[in-house]
Order: structure tokens, then C-alpha cells, then sequence
């Protein structure tokens, strides 16, 4: 009885292993046929993709290379153009440091000379130092380029007293030159002749 | 132009000139005119004096400027050559 049950369970076992390792194997037989109609599915596409590109790829790879001769063209337009641009540039340069050299110079030099024109005509002109060259005076004080009569006075002086007009002369001569010229008449015409006191300022 | 000509003109020139050196010193300091007159050469002499020495000095601080603004226009020249920023 024993030996039997055990016998039965054993072949039960077998039979239940033997019936799981065909399901087993059944799905895995349809599994490998779902992937391997999948994997054939891709391919087709695959073949017909590079179909494709193997039809239109060509032409426009041919476009491509056209296209990039133009801009390698247009590139080379552009590097010319570029070149001709730096020499314009240069010319530009060298013709503006030429000018400046032509024309800064002279300007430097016109500047220059008006200035020492302008300031030597100015210190010519100046009227204070008319004063304080001659002596000062009367007319000094009113005009630097005038006659300054200090100095000159006294000879004046003399023949205005000598030819009899002392009121005319005496109200501008002054006090020196004019006593000096009072006390000497007889002198005083060749004095003003040669000018001696005026040159001794 | 002759000879006599220019001495007439210039003769002119001088006397109108002369005239109004007399008259305009006469409005101003009131001298007589034979003083004025007598006191000319020695006038003149000055004024050569004068004219000789300012001049002299104009030329001194004539030369001093146009060696001022020279030295400036180099200054300028060189600031304005330099690039921005420098």
C-alpha cells in the first residue's frame, strides 16, 4: 500500500514536471516567435528607411556640396574684400599721417610767428612802458607812443620864457626844468636845438 | 612821378603831419608854437631812442611767445595724437 501510494505520487510528480516544462517550453517557443516577428517587423522598416536614404540622400548630398561651393565662393568674394578694405585702410593712414605732416608743421609755425607778432606788437604798443622809458610825463601819461615832454621840457621852457609866452608854457612845465631854464635864457635856444638834456634821460 | 613831385608831396605830407603834431601838443600841454617847433629835433631823437629800445624788447618778447605757443601747439599736437583712454 505504501509502495504503491509512493510510486503514484513519484509518477504524479513526473508527470506534473513533464506537464510544466512543455507549458514552459510552449511559451517560450511563442514569446521567441513574438520577438523574432517584431525584430523582422524592424528590419523591413530598417530596409525601407535606408531604401529611402540610399534614393534621396544622394541628390541631396549633391545639393549640399553645390551649396557649399557657392558659400566657399562667396568666402573667398568676402577674404578679397576684406583685403581690399585693410589696403584702402592703410592707404587711409599713410595719407593722413602725410597731411598731418604737411599741414601741422606750417600750422605749428603760423602759430608761432602770429603769436610773436601779436605779443611783440603788443609790448610795442604798450603804453605803460612809454612811461617808464621816457621819464614819464604829461603826455606819457596819456599816450605811451607820445611825445614825453619831462626831459624836454627845460629847452622848451627856455624860449617859451625867452620869446616872451611864460604863460602858455608855465602851466604844464615843471618846477626844476623850468627854474633851471629860467636862470640860464641865453642857453636855453641851443639846448633845444641839439636836444642835450632830452637825450641825457 | 617826378623828382618835384615827390618833393612837393612830400613836402606836403611832412607839413600836414608836422601841423598836427603842433596843434594837437599845443591843445594839450599849451606851449607856444616856436617852442614846440625848436623842441622837435630833440623829439625826434628821443623818440628814435625810444622806438629803438621798445623794440628791441618787442623783439625779445616777441621771440619769447612764438617759442611759448610753439612749445603749447607740440603739447597739443602730442595730446591729440594719443589714443583714447591713454
Amino acid at each position: 500500500m505504501d509502495f504503491s501510494f509512493a510510486m503514484l505520487t513519484a509518477s504524479t510528480a513526473s508527470t506534473v514536471l513533464s506537464y510544466a516544462a512543455a507549458f514552459f517550453f510552449v511559451v517560450v517557443a511563442v514569446a521567441a516567435a513574438y520577438a523574432l516577428v517584431k525584430a523582422g517587423k524592424a528590419l523591413e522598416r530598417v530596409d525601407k528607411v535606408l531604401a529611402d536614404v540610399d534614393e534621396e540622400g544622394v541628390p541631396l548630398m549633391r545639393k549640399a556640396g553645390t551649396t557649399l561651393d557657392g558659400v566657399n565662393a562667396n568666402l573667398g568674394n568676402v577674404d578679397q574684400i576684406t583685403k581690399d578694405v585693410a589696403d584702402i585702410t592703410d592707404k587711409i593712414d599713410t595719407m593722413a599721417n602725410a597731411v598731418e605732416g604737411a599741414v601741422s608743421t606750417p600750422a605749428r609755425k603760423a602759430a608761432a610767428f602770429s603769436a610773436g607778432v601779436q605779443g611783440a606788437v603788443s609790448s610795442f604798443m604798450r603804453r605803460d612802458k612809454g612811461a617808464g622809458t621816457t621819464g614819464g610825463g604829461d603826455a606819457a601819461a596819456s599816450s605811451g607812443w607820445a611825445y614825453a615832454p619831462a626831459g624836454g621840457a627845460a629847452p622848451e621852457d627856455a624860449t617859451a620864457d625867452s620869446a616872451g609866452v611864460s604863460d602858455d608854457a608855465g602851466a604844464t612845465k615843471e618846477p626844476v626844468s623850468g627854474s633851471g631854464a629860467g636862470e640860464a635864457p641865453g642857453t636855453s635856444g641851443d639846448a633845444a636845438t641839439d636836444g642835450g638834456p632830452s637825450r641825457e634821460d | 612821378m617826378g623828382l618835384s613831385t615827390r618833393l612837393v608831396v612830400g613836402g606836403a605830407v611832412v607839413g600836414v603831419a608836422l601841423t598836427y603834431h603842433v596843434r594837437r601838443r599845443r591843445a594839450r600841454t599849451g606851449e607856444s608854437y616856436l617852442a614846440i617847433i625848436r623842441g622837435l629835433p630833440g623829439d625826434v631823437l628821443r623818440w628814435t631812442d625810444e622806438a629803438r629800445d621798445r623794440a628791441a624788447l618787442a623783439l625779445d618778447e616777441g621771440v619769447t611767445a612764438a617759442r611759448r605757443r610753439d612749445a603749447e601747439f607740440g603739447r597739443q599736437l602730442l595730446v591729440a595724437g594719443e589714443p583714447p583712454g591713454a
